[in-house]
């Protein structure tokens, strides 16, 4: 399932997303929007009656001195003060948070109900007992208010927490004592910024993530990380159930400065993209698909182009003539054709199995461009690493193929 | 003070206390703190009677290196003998409770017997036909995938009975195991607890047999809240023990590295099916990670089931 990960200009990328049906819900951020906007656009378009609607609360942004929370501050729930040791210390704080979470989702109308979650540097953080303590304090008033709706507790992490896999065994050895309490997690992934390459992911991270998902997996839970990019499809391939993604890189990739939880310069100017699930790779259009010279584009555009609405204006070569919007849509287009066929998969087996294809076919097309006369070069090192990451993934929990 | 070992003109006197007469009986090997007797009351009827030990052994001992006066070898005695009644009471209670385990027979309850200083417990219990899992000719010969996934699915369904009474087992070892005819039955719930007793009589003793426990047995606290995950972790273990002999005899520290017995698991028997049991099945039971065993018993069954139904077809 893919979710549409909510931002800023959402109004009418939503209203593409959910008539193009490319979105199976909405992973909604009250730091974006007024509360009351959303619930009146939402009334007003069926279409989003048609979808699942779950919260990010955010709660963690008051874990950060610093963070600009926009909107948040005006909601009930968000906490006045600072969350810090001291305020962690108080079960009566937690109880408040929780209690003013549950009650700020069902008013939101969510299917389902998430816990409020805290920011870790790493898994054997001293604050994970006091996520845990949340957690539970959250499934007891959930029980006692009688709430029909599915569970979901909620994490956010920086991506070298992923590196350490004993301080994870130990929280998921923690956890796994209350985890049939609850329905699935929604995990985000604060992701290190030096990072110039826009799908990569470090091996040994993304390996502990997907360890991560299979264990959850394991232990009766839905799956669904947020903010996530091209990166979904290994997240697929190991069990996970949904992930949410956005129009904007920011929304496939969360970042705590681009986030305002810590300050930030500005960012540079958007391209329009080409999301080629052939290549694994978001092509930047002008420069790396129009620049290719006409007598190589018949061949070239065949491993680029993956069938979608945008294709005609691509074969066209008008630049000036494709919309950001469109170029958003298309994102979502091409992710989904791929993820149908992922979940389609009954096995983890044949998961693993078809993104190994697609890895290898994006690998060898990526490759055939580089080889060609082109202006450009495409990096592959994204492919290689993912590869790395499933086939360390099989070896650790004998999967074989 | 000595063990006391109980005599033949004992067993008499407590079959005649409760007026039964036995054709004959004969004495079982020890077990632990008990002393177990096979009681032949007709040509179809036997009986299993044992003698728990409870005596105040440790208060005794205080006694004559003068650590306690007179009055309070008394006070000790009683409060030792006490705690030790209450180990051997729940797992009485817990047979009541759980269908598989060996229930109590031809005396409604348990009685207490009083041989000078030494205290014991007894009560008769059902016979099971067969030999302990260690002595038994199965375990000691070579055996393909066809047993251990026979084994593994009377274990697990039999974790499940306890499981859904309330029951974790703690101490399944090839000794708590009878095995005849294709049959296995966990015996012995000595370590059996519920999580409602583990609040009550909570202590630091470390519980289990060190070879075959659990990684949380030996790290848990007070307030530990057990589940069948810690008995699935012995079962993996007996398992591959079953697949692969060689594996008896090796370090603790081999013996449960995963990557390392799959080595050999494989060179045995490389076929799909052995590696799918392995991968499936055994790596998710004999992992030291609680968090990757499996934590849903009726998908366990319904995986072992499916890879019993491969063979078939």
């Amino acid at each position: 399932m893919i979710f549409a990960q909510h931002g800023p200009s959402w109004k009418p990328k939503l209203e593409r997303l959910l008539l193009s049906q490319l979105i199976d819900g909405v992973i909604w951020d009250p730091r974006e929007e007024r509360v009351e906007r959303i619930k009146e656009i939402r009334s007003n378009d069926e279409n989003y009656s048609s979808v699942k609607h779950m919260v990010d609360l955010k709660v963690y942004y008051k874990q950060f001195a610093s963070s600009i929370p926009k909107r948040l501050n005006d909601l009930e729930y968000f906490p006045e003060k600072d969350i810090d040791r001291a305020y962690l210390r108080s079960t009566d704080n937690l109880e408040t948070l929780v209690e003013k979470s549950i009650d700020f989702q069902l008013g939101f109308e969510v299917d389902v109900i998430m816990a409020p979650s805290l920011y870790l540097y790493s898994f054997n953080d001293r604050i994970v007992d006091k996520l845990l303590d949340t957690w539970e304090i959250f499934y007891e008033q959930l029980e006692e208010k009688e709430v029909d709706k599915g569970k979901f507790v909620s994490i956010i992490f920086n991506e070298t927490a992923l590196e350490n896999k004993s301080y994870i065994t130990d929280f998921l050895d923690d956890f796994s004592d209350i985890a049939n309490k609850f329905d699935g997690i929604y995990i985000t992934i604060d992701r290190e910024k030096n990072n110039n390459h826009r799908h990569d992911f470090n091996p040994t991270r993304l390996n502990g993530m997907l360890q991560l998902i299979y264990d959850l997996k394991n232990l009766g839970l839905k799956v669904v990380i947020g903010y996530s990019g091209i990166e979904s499809i290994v997240y697929f391939a190991v069990g996970a159930d949904a992930v949410g993604t956005g129009w904007f890189y920011s929304l496939r990739n969360f970042n705590k400065e681009q986030k305002g939880l810590e300050p930030v310069d500005g960012m540079g100017r958007q391209k329009k993209r080409y999301t080629s699930m052939k290549m694994l790779f978001e092509l930047a259009i002008e420069e790396e698909i129009l620049s290719v010279p006409d007598h190589l584009q018949e061949e070239l555009y065949g491993k680029i182009l993956t069938g979608c609405e945008l294709d005609e204006k691509i074969l066209v070569g008008n630049i000036e003539d494709i919309s950001f919007n469109e170029i958003y849509e298309q994102y979502f287009e091409s992710l989904k054709q791929v993820v149908d066929a992922i979940t389609e998969k009954g096995s983890i087996e044949e998961k693993i199995s078809f993104v190994e294809q697609l890895l290898n076919t994006a690998d060898s097309n990526i490759k055939h461009y580089n080889e060609s006369e082109t202006l450009q070069r495409i990096n592959n090192r994204h492919i290689r690493n993912y590869l790395n990451s499933l086939s360390r993934f099989k070896n650790d929990n004998f999967i074989f193929i | 003070m000595e063990e006391y070992i109980i005599t033949e003109s004992d067993v008499r006197e407590v079959l005649a206390l409760h007026g039964l007469t036995a054709i004959s009986f004969s004495k079982l090997p020890k077990s632990g703190q008990r002393q177990v007797f096979e009681v032949a009351f007709d040509p179809r009827k036997n009986g299993i009677l044992k003698f728990v030990d409870v005596s105040p052994y440790q208060a005794h001992q205080r006694y004559a290196w003068n650590e306690l006066s007179d009055s309070e070898l008394e006070q000790e005695k009683a409060y030792e003998i006490d705690a030790n009644s209450k180990r051997v009471i729940r797992e009485l209670k817990a047979s009541k409770k759980c269908a598989i385990l060996p229930k109590l027979e031809i005396m409604d309850d348990y009685q207490i017997y009083t041989k000078q200083y030494n205290h014991f417990i007894y009560y008769f219990e059902t016979k099971f036909e067969g030999q302990t899992l260690d002595k038994s000719e199965l375990y000691h010969k070579e055996q393909g995938i066809d047993i251990v996934l026979q084994f593994l699915f009377q274990m697990v369904n039999q974790i499940k009975v306890m499981h859904d009474a309330g029951y974790v087992h703690r101490d399944l070892t090839p000794r708590n195991i009878i095995y005849h005819q294709g049959q296995f039955k966990i015996i012995d719930a000595g370590l059996v607890k519920s999580n409602e007793e583990e609040k009550l009589t909570a202590t630091r003793a470390v519980i289990g047999t060190p070879y075959y426990m659990a990684p949380e047995q030996s790290k848990r606290t007070s307030d530990y809240t057990w589940d069948f995950r810690t008995d699935l972790f012995a079962v993996g273990l007996i398992a591959t023990e079953i697949f692969l002999p060689q594996t008896r005899y090796l370090d603790r520290e081999n013996k449960r590295d995963i990557h390392y017995i799959f080595q050999i698991w494989k060179s045995k028997d490389p076929s799909s099916r052995s590696l799918n049991l392995f991968g499936k099945i055994i790596a998710r039971l004999a992992v030291e990670q609680r968090s990757r065993r499996w934590a849903d018993l009726d998908n366990l069954l319904h995986e072992l089931e499916a890879l019993i139904g491969k063979e078939d077809e």
